[in-house]
């Protein structure tokens, strides 16, 4: 019998990527690949998709669900799931920042099926990981049948929604640059704050991900990003300047806090919800840096 | 669009199914096998009514196409009673009265038991974040946590009654301790 739920449309699991990109790129109709399934599916009730359509399951694929530590870089799979990164020991201590967003996106059900590669080229202001990864300065490694390319994050993602990868094109990896804990250069610290109605389930409206390297207390290096308050999520490179060589103290903080809210709202412009949020994404950028500082 | 065909385990027995791929894991699960336990509340993975485990882990039976779950194992909540008598969840839930319209129950059932699979003795915190991907609108949700607390017990006392000798009673000091 067919689906009273969901549209027809046309459906191949391939046992290679090999296959699966050829398949992506011989496609009459438009061509999708599907990994956890959990944006794509609501996206099947709620807008049009022609019965030529193809979804490419990429659930065959393990060789893309891997995590490791490689030549000093983090390789994570883009089929690595939010649950599985979320408890991965190696996540933890190398990328806590995405740990930790990996531990809230949706719900448990949504985490044990949801993967970081679908949640990137989902490309929603709003994505949990999106911060983590921009501070992590994470390299996407995207296949095509003809080639391999690598992109930073910041370049790949063009719009609400909107990313740089064609519909022959599969992004396979994350390789995140490992951020060294080494005297006398100093240590990474992390702080993650995130706005949200309620805890699951909800879409995060402010999200901010902090990383600070202390030399004793002094801050040698500052990356900061924020999501779901501007189009794309962003660093802020102008409050990450000011904090080099700061104390990491509350008013530095303080005053980084209010930079950064300035810095954001300046590059969308003044809207309804301004006077709300700008004060908000200021209180979240200095508890964020208080966070990692205080760790 | 083509039929093609799944096997999968549902509650310990295979099915082999002629399906189309446009057709969900719940779809299967209550129109082809009428396990209608599971329920479809919002259909794209908010409220967890659909909640049924894949291979031990928790997910919603609406965001998976039938392909999807090939060789896979489920679980759902008519396969939670073994041998005619209820899971200790269930009978927790009945005890503390953790429902009123019951239609989110079997969600709450198997994210409870997800949780309990991988966490025996879980915090009153732990358990609301094991939760949080089911809504109940009639509870209120203290009457459900406590029933979990309670079967996570009742879990625990079986499986300590299940060891011998010292070994069994010194786990069972520890639980004792622990409380």
């Amino acid at each position: 019998m067919d689906s009273l739920h969901l549209p027809a449309f046309q459906y191949q699991r391939p046992g290679t990527l090999r296959e699966a990109l050829e398949l992506l790129s011989i496609s009459k109709g438009p061509a999708f690949p599907l990994a956890g399934g959990t944006d794509l599916l609501v996206q099947l009730r709620s807008r049009p998709f022609a019965p030529e359509c193809l979804f490419v399951d990429l659930g065959n694929l393990t060789e893309l669900r891997g995590v490791q530590l490689e030549n000093n870089n983090l390789q994570i799979g883009a089929l690595a799931t939010h649950a599985q990164l979320a408890a991965s020991p190696l996540i933890q201590a190398e990328a806590p920042l995405l740990a930790w967003a990996c531990a809230r996106v949706g719900t448990p059900q949504t985490r044990t099926r949801g993967t970081l590669g679908g949640n990137v080229v989902h490309a929603s202001p709003a994505a949990d990981t999106i911060p983590p990864l921009l501070v992590h300065e994470a390299i996407l490694v995207i296949c095509s049948p003809q080639a391999k390319r690598r992109s930073a994050l910041d370049r790949f993602l063009l719009g609400p929604y909107r990313t740089t990868k064609r519909d022959d094109e599969v992004l396979v990896a994350f390789s995140l640059p490992r951020l060294t804990n080494q005297p006398p250069a100093g240590c990474y610290r992390y702080g993650y704050q995130r706005l949200i109605r309620r805890q699951a389930v909800g879409i995060a409206r402010i999200i901010v991900a902090a990383a600070l390297r202390l030399q004793g207390h002094t801050i040698s290096e500052a990356r900061l990003a924020c999501g779901a308050v501007t189009p794309v999520a962003c660093r802020l490179g102008g409050v990450e300047e000011w904090l080099r060589g700061k104390e990491a103290i509350l008013p530095v903080f303080q005053e980084a806090g209010e930079r950064a809210s300035r810095e954001a709202f300046a590059r969308i412009g003044p809207r309804w919800s301004t006077p709300y949020k700008q004060p908000v994404l200021a209180s979240l950028v200095r508890r964020a840096l208080q966070q990692a500082g205080d760790s | 669009m083509e039929a093609l065909s799944i096997q999968i385990k549902v509650n310990g027995h295979s099915h082999r199914l002629q399906t189309f791929p446009n057709r969900r894991l719940l779809d299967i699960l209550r129109e082809d096998l009428t396990l209608t336990g599971t329920k479809e509340g919002c259909g794209i993975g908010e409220c967890g009514a659909c909640t049924v485990l894949v291979d031990g882990e928790a997910v919603n039976a609406c965001l998976i196409l039938a392909p999807q779950v090939d060789g896979r194992e489920i679980l759902t909540i008519e396969g939670l009673s073994e041998r005619g008598s209820l899971h200790p969840l269930q009978q927790a839930f009945i005890d503390h009265f953790a429902f009123q319209c019951g239609f989110c129950t079997p969600g709450m059932l198997m994210a409870a038991k997800a949780l309990l699979d991988v966490n025996p003795s879980p915090s009153r915190e732990e358990i609301r974040q094991g939760l949080a991907g089911v809504l109940c609108r009639c509870t209120g949700y203290i009457q459900i946590f406590e029933a979990v607390e309670d079967a996570a017990q009742a879990l625990l006392e079986t499986a300590v009654s299940g060891i011998e000798g010292t070994a069994g009673a010194a786990i069972a000091q520890r639980t004792e301790e622990a409380r």
